[in-house]
């Protein structure tokens, strides 16, 4: 194995780590907020369930969904990476910045635009939501070509 | 700071995060200049973009804003808390009442909600003319400014159209004050579903042809808001400006329509008791009952009806109250709040009941003759309370149904409820689709004799039914309902069951002139032989009668020479089904032609809808708003039909239908009965 080689390995096996600890960390994160809106079921918080504030729960469930997703979208890109051994490709890279930053925009438009709301219409947040499905989508597809072409 | 300035922080927080790792690389990459340039740029714009958003979007207007009508007020609820939190935890119920015309009795008027055609629609009525348009999220009203003088044309005056009353069978409307307060006029015209048409106001109702409609500013304030809204506070005070007679309205709501706390009452002790999960475990599990709130279905059934009937049935507000807290009032005056559900019924009101304008009445107690002295002072001011009673004191008009109830032997003496048959919330096992369920909220299998043998089981075996009714077990007349809660009201422009169960009775309808079920059904039988029908079944004597009343159909008496009810009622039975059936349909028509010229708009309407009922007439051409005198050509035109058709009377008694022996009709004996026409002005209050 030639130093080049071993080099491209080990940055390989930092991004696949990097994108295993986010998605971990994030899916507890995420799992957590599940859990909180839960307990917002459960206690009947008005704040949450009252029709009135029918966006706000809206935004949030899918806010919620979004990233529980996304984190488990970041631990199949880390497994991906190990298992295709994909080294020194920098279409991967740029795949793995938009795919972190699809995950704090988009479920964060989301629950950003629950915060606060205007009637039936969302806050000024969720504009981040289709950014981040941009980014989300230019990362799947860089990923996906990456295998295609290994 | 306000909530706008935090959501335009935390965006552009957000952005500023996801754009570092861009702005930290150029200024690894490029330190200098361009590494200062980037650093601004990722201070400033992401604060400019947020704010631009906030600042180039719009936002909705808040309710405390709007002035020209009432308004749902969502502070200072004094313990309601308005369907938008029960529907939290009860979807269920909350997706059937939401269907229900109870929620949309009273809405905020828009093209959304309005039914009415206001697409630049031209109306005229007593050589006035109005203009209804709508624009992207209002409707309005044009018309002539009742102010104006002089110039040879009036001028125009353009007003918004803010609020709606009804949607079920008609929508009215309602016209933002001209004083800048939350006072509400009536529009001259109403809606009509059925027939997807304006019509005068006055039209819809049974009136005499020249009442003039109130639409005196405030009537909704100070009327309708009781019982077409939840908690709703008239708030009618002395103009603060000019500290005189001059009323000012700031009339506020908890919420449009006849929602949750309507009936179930102010439900914030109930939240606040079962907000926590073991509390509702515990209550699920099998905690007796709930104090924190009414549930109708488990109050006696005394206290259960007097829910619905806080609003359906013939009450006045008790105007004992000090003037400071009456206001400016409605002709009853009115206290802040009324009852709450399943309170005292008569704390804040008193029921209306017919015994008490009984010359001979004698209170029963020391409350009972305040209530008494009461209603008499009442009657005495010229308001015509017992004009909602049949002179026996059975209500005729629409929508009083717990006065009517209340009255009959299975509420008294039995347990008989408005929910033993009505359903307020639609059941899980019912089949029937929201609609079919919302059109009058009956129970499954509640508009058949089931309704009856809940409680009188001994009819649900064919052999005694048969022995009971002496009709045929299938036939209409062995319906319950037909015979003990016939259609002797009139409202929402048509008959409607009364709800004030008694058995078919002659001599009632000599006393009291109220078509007895079985001569409403065999509308071309005389009395004389319905009473001899009743003596041999029943027992009952038969009374004396007048040669008219031994010789012609109770059908035709009534619809020619009784009053406007009478007619309207007997108008409406001649499109009935059982009717039809029972009685024929051939000989109606000269009867139904003469109706066509009636007087009354109501019974023109009735009349028109069963000729169209009856073959030959399916596209009889006929507008029963066109007034009495205008109207000979259709009654004309409906004859010419009818004698081309040659239609046969199957009748045996020819001489009750006024046939001559040769089947001819006798336009002289018409002529007669209408001489002996009641044309006494006649008023439904509905």
């Amino acid at each position: 194995m030639t130093a080049s080689s071993e080099e491209n390995n080990a940055t390989t096996l930092a991004l696949a780590k990097k994108h295993a600890r986010i998605g971990w960390w994030s899916l507890l994160f995420f799992l957590s907020l599940g859990m909180l809106l839960e307990i917002m079921h459960g206690l009947k918080i008005g704040w949450y369930l009252d029709t009135g504030n029918h966006t706000r729960r809206f935004m949030w469930t899918l806010g919620h969904t979004h990233g529980t997703l996304l984190s488990l979208v970041h631990i199949a890109f880390a497994v991906s990476l190990k298992i295709f051994s994909l080294v020194g490709k920098r279409p991967l890279e740029i795949a793995s910045t938009c795919l972190s930053l699809a995950t704090i925009l988009m479920p964060g438009g989301f629950i950003l635009g629950g915060l606060f709301f205007y009637g039936g219409q969302p806050g000024i947040g969720v504009l981040l939501v289709p950014v981040g499905g941009l980014l989300l989508f230019a990362a799947v597809l860089l990923t996906a070509r990456a295998l295609q072409s290994d | 700071m306000e909530s706008s300035t935090i959501e335009a922080c935390l965006v552009a927080a957000v952005i500023a995060l996801v754009t570092s790792p861009l702005v930290i690389s150029i200024r690894r990459a490029r330190p200098g200049p361009v590494a200062i340039f980037a650093g601004v740029l990722w201070c400033t714009v992401p604060v400019a973009v947020a704010w631009a958003a906030i600042t180039l979007r719009t936002f909705p207007l808040d309710e405390r804003e709007i002035i020209n009508r009432p308004i749902e007020l969502n502070e200072d609820l004094d313990g309601y808390v308005t369907s938008r939190t029960c529907e939290a935890c009860h979807p269920g119920e909350h997706a059937s009442w939401h269907r229900s015309y109870h929620r949309t009795m009273t809405q905020v008027a828009t093209p959304e909600t309005a039914l009415g055609d206001f697409n630049d629609r031209k109306l005229s009525l007593n050589g006035w003319t109005y203009l209804l348009s709508q624009s992207e999220d209002s409707l309005w009203l044009e018309t002539d400014d009742p102010g104006f003088v002089g110039e040879s044309k009036a001028r125009q005056v353009r007003r918004r159209i803010v609020m709606s009353t009804g949607s079920h069978s008609d929508q009215d409307y309602w016209v933002e004050s001209q004083d800048g307060d939350r006072r509400l006029q009536r529009m001259p015209f109403e809606w009509v579903r059925a027939k997807r048409r304006w019509v005068p106001y006055q039209a819809s109702f049974l009136a005499p042809p020249d009442a003039v409609a109130s639409s005196e500013p405030g009537e909704w304030n100070n009327g309708c808001i009781m019982c077409h809204t939840t908690r709703g506070l008239p708030r009618v005070e002395v103009h603060a400006s000019t500290g005189m007679s001059k009323p000012a309205y700031d009339s506020v709501v908890g919420e449009f329509g006849i929602a949750c706390e309507s009936c179930h009452g102010p439900a914030e002790r109930h939240v606040e008791s079962t907000r926590g999960f073991a509390d509702r475990l515990l209550y699920y599990l099998g905690r007796e009952g709930d104090d924190t709130i009414v549930n109708p279905a488990k109050l006696d059934h005394r206290k259960s009806s007097e829910v619905c009937g806080q609003c359906h049935s013939i009450w006045i507000r008790r105007s004992n109250m000090p003037d400071e807290q009456i206001g400016l009032t409605s002709r009853f005056g009115y206290v802040p709040l009324g009852p709450t559900p399943g309170g005292e019924f008569e704390e804040t009101r008193y029921l209306v009941q017919h015994r008490y304008f009984d010359p001979k009445y004698q209170p029963k107690d020391e409350p009972d003759r305040v209530k008494h002295e009461a209603l008499l002072k009442i009657k005495q001011n010229g308001f015509n309370v017992e004009g909602s009673f049949w002179p026996d004191g059975m209500v005729r008009v629409s929508g009083r149904d717990y006065s009517g109830m209340m009255e009959s032997p299975c509420f008294e003496r039995g347990e008989l409820s408005c929910t033993s048959c009505h359903d307020l919330h639609k059941q899980s096992d019912d089949a029937r689709g929201l609609d079919a369920w919302a059109d009058d909220q009956l129970g499954p299998k509640m508009n058949s004799d089931h309704a009856c043998v809940q409680c009188h089981p001994s009819f649900g075996d064919e052999e005694k039914l048969i022995a009971h009714s002496h009709h045929a077990a299938d036939s209409a007349g062995s319906r319950c309902y037909n015979c003990h809660m016939s259609y002797t009201v009139y409202g929402v422009q048509k008959a409607i069951r009364s709800h004030h169960i008694d058995s078919p009775s002659v001599a009632t309808s000599l006393a009291t002139g109220r078509p007895n079920a079985c001569n409403q059904c065999h509308l071309d039988q005389t009395m004389k032989w319905a009473a001899e029908n009743l003596a041999t079944w029943y027992g009952s004597e038969v009374p004396e009668f007048s040669e008219d009343e031994e010789q012609i159909s109770a059908g035709v008496l009534w619809a020619l020479g009784g009053h406007a009810q009478q007619r309207a009622l007997i108008a409406w039975s001649m499109g009935w089904e059982p009717a039809l059936e029972a009685s024929g349909a051939d000989w109606m028509t000269p009867f139904l032609s003469q109706l066509l010229m009636d007087p009354y708009f109501a019974v023109r309407l009735q009349a028109d809808r069963s000729l169209g009922k009856h073959a030959g007439f399916e596209n009889f051409e006929y507008d029963y708003v066109v007034p009495a005198e205008a109207q000979t050509d259709a009654t004309f035109r409906a004859r010419l039909i009818w004698e081309e058709l040659g239609g046969r009377p199957r009748t045996a008694g020819l001489g009750a239908v006024l046939r001559d022996s040769d089947e001819r009709f006798i336009y002289s004996e018409l002529s007669r009965l209408l001489e002996l026409r009641d044309d006494r002005p006649l008023t439904l209050e509905e």
